[in-house]
């Protein structure tokens, strides 16, 4: 379970008897790829706040599901996979183009999680 | 419910109510509120996510509030501040284990009996509804059900005594009430925790004094 989903792993023995033993330099947020990081955290920011469309992440999400489950399930074919790899990039687009988030960088603002939480996986 | 409130708020240009969580399927322990003035809703053994719709009726009117207790600080709306949690276990959730190779699968038995009974105690999923139960905001519950599921196993036992001490300590110094035996924890516990528990943690606290 914790090796194929939700980015959460048991480290094995090996690596906490290296880690205890290991002379590491300390890291900062000086270090350049801190520094990249938040600088791509930052933009990625800004170009979500600044889209200001008329649809929610959450309705976005679930018509990709529902493509998913309508073209890309166990029972599947040629020709609805061809439609589903159509539907998905027109999808993305409109991601992009048409998305709202309320709210703003500086507080705990759940809807700008939301499209930062697809890189993860569903906790299952 | 909360997901179709929010839809409607943002369509309206409104801001969405904040609330924690994760899974959705009563495992994270990252949800819960005072539902109708209930940890987790009216429904026993429930988390908030798992207390569906059907428990209502059309038109009610369903009272929410955050966890109500001062080491719980609000974040915003339903959604708190729990790292006290994570501090008290950080005293003394551990066991010591050799690095290196792996140890044997079968180099300790533990009877079933007892397996079962430090199941029991780590099904805690540390949500907090033991603490906005209780009328002491205490932590006792939480904090009994993770100490307890290390005692009750060999490996746990080096530290058993001053895993107690520690825990317990941390739990008053992060502002959780002492327990009295009132037993809204219990009730209130989605994963039906048993306070027997917090017997077995006073008994090392009690043990720890003897040494």
């Amino acid at each position: 379970m914790q090796g194929l989903s939700d980015g959460y792993f048991i480290a094995p023995y090996t690596i906490g008897n290296y880690l205890a033993q290991a002379q590491l330099d300390p890291v900062d947020d000086a270090h350049a790829e801190a520094r990249g990081a938040i600088e791509a955290v930052n933009q990625q920011t800004e170009r979500l706040l600044n889209i200001n469309g008329k649809r929610t992440v959450d309705s976005i999400h679930r018509e990709l599901g529902q493509l998913m489950w309508d073209y890309c399930g166990m029972a599947r074919n040629e020709s609805g996979l061809k439609e589903a790899l159509q539907k998905i990039p027109a999808l993305r687009e409109e991601f992009w183009e048409n998305i709202m988030i309320s709210g703003h960088n500086n507080e705990t603002n759940q809807e700008l999680e939301k499209p930062n939480a697809r890189r993860r996986s569903p906790a299952r | 419910m909360l997901d179709q409130l929010n839809e409607q708020l943002l369509i309206q240009g409104d801001s969405p109510v904040v609330f924690d969580h994760d899974c959705r399927e009563g495992i994270c322990g990252s949800c819960g509120m005072v539902i109708n003035g209930t940890a987790h809703g009216p429904r026993g053994a429930v988390t908030t996510c798992q207390l569906h719709m059907r428990t209502f009726s059309d038109g009610d009117t369903i009272v929410l509030e955050p966890w109500r207790a001062a080491s719980f600080p609000v974040i915003k709306d339903l959604m708190v501040d729990r790292s006290a949690f994570d501090r008290i276990i950080q005293t003394g959730g551990y066991i010591t284990v050799r690095t290196g190779s792996a140890p044997d699968a079968n180099a300790t038995p533990i009877s079933k009996k007892m397996a079962d009974k430090a199941m029991d105690a780590a099904a805690c999923i540390g949500c907090g509804a033991c603490v906005a139960a209780c009328p002491n905001t205490s932590a006792m519950l939480f904090t009994a059900a993770k100490a307890s599921h290390l005692a009750l196993l060999p490996q746990g036992q080096p530290e058993r005594y001053d895993r107690a001490v520690l825990m317990v300590n941390q739990m008053d110094e992060e502002g959780f009430g002492g327990c009295t035996n009132h037993q809204e924890c219990e009730a209130a516990c989605p994963k039906e925790i048993s306070i027997d528990f917090i017997d077995l943690i006073k008994g090392s606290l009690t043990g720890a004094g003897a040494r």
